[in-house]
């Protein structure tokens, strides 16, 4: 593991303590619990996230939060309603396009946005090259990953925003 | 009832419809794949729903925040669990070589 600067643990530290507070609802017998479990979730998100992986720009994906909000609505109306169609209306099939963002977190987190928006369901990456399945293939699904790539790629500054 | 009734009983009751529409997809789907998609998409916009219901029953905002953070937790699990199991049962001509 890399060197971790007393700055970075803490700030770590400090988030994942935020987030066992509102877990316990700041229940003082929890307090030493939470020590542990903070040290340990800190030092593990080092060991998957290294301190000089570069920051996600937080504004825009904030701003990516109200659409992708709405899209995974759809998407749960979208799978609903083909599942309690009598005439169960599926064309399933998988597309294979091509990666451009980094390997690691970009990928994974990508994949896991499109794994929550409607009709499509991501199952990593084989050479550089994402695979989709979609339960529709008749949908414009090359274009859609695209603009997600494209905003994903915003979001962890691999390109210019 | 109070007026916060309302809204809790219609979010959680169609947070439920979106829960048994992820059963029926998972019954009736044709494949392992298009199983996982009624199962993260319906179910997560299932949870939502009653996680907003419920919050018109909170007392006070650490309650609000604590059942964003458990929708937050479970969303992103389950988005994580989906691309693994997707992954794990890959068919064949799309895994040939692994390299």
């Amino acid at each position: 593991m890399e060197r971790v600067s007393v700055i970075d643990a803490a700030r770590r530290g400090l988030v994942l303590s935020g987030v066992w507070l509102i877990l316990t609802s700041a229940d003082p017998g929890a307090y030493a619990v939470g020590a542990v479990t903070v040290a340990a979730a800190t030092w593990l998100s080092f060991r998957l996230r290294s301190p000089r992986a570069s920051p996600v720009n937080l504004l825009r994906a904030a701003s990516l939060l109200p659409g992708f909000l709405w899209q995974s609505l759809l998407g749960g109306v979208d799978v609903a309603r083909r599942a309690l169609d009598p005439r169960l209306p599926l064309a399933p099939g998988w597309f294979v396009l091509p990666a451009r963002l980094r390997e690691g977190s970009p990928r994974v987190v990508l994949g896991g946005e499109f794994s929550l928006l409607p009709g499509t369901l991501v199952a990593g990456t084989r050479k550089d090259r994402f695979l989709v399945h979609v339960l529709d293939r008749t949908r414009p699904v090359e274009r859609e990953f695209e603009a997600g790539q494209e905003e994903m790629r915003e979001v962890f500054r691999e390109v210019g925003s | 009832m109070s007026a916060a009734d309302l809204p809790t009983v219609v979010l959680t009751g169609a947070g439920l419809v979106f829960f048994c529409a992820g059963a029926a997809g998972m019954v009736r789907f044709p494949d392992t794949h298009s199983r996982l998609h009624a199962l993260t998409k319906a179910d997560n916009l299932g949870l939502g729903l009653v996680v907003l219901g419920v919050m018109f029953q909170a007392d006070g905002v650490v309650p609000v925040l604590k059942l964003t953070l458990i929708w937050i937790l479970a969303i992103v699990g389950s988005a994580i669990a989906a691309q693994i199991i997707a992954r794990a049962t890959l068919p064949a001509d799309l895994h040939e070589d692994d390299d």
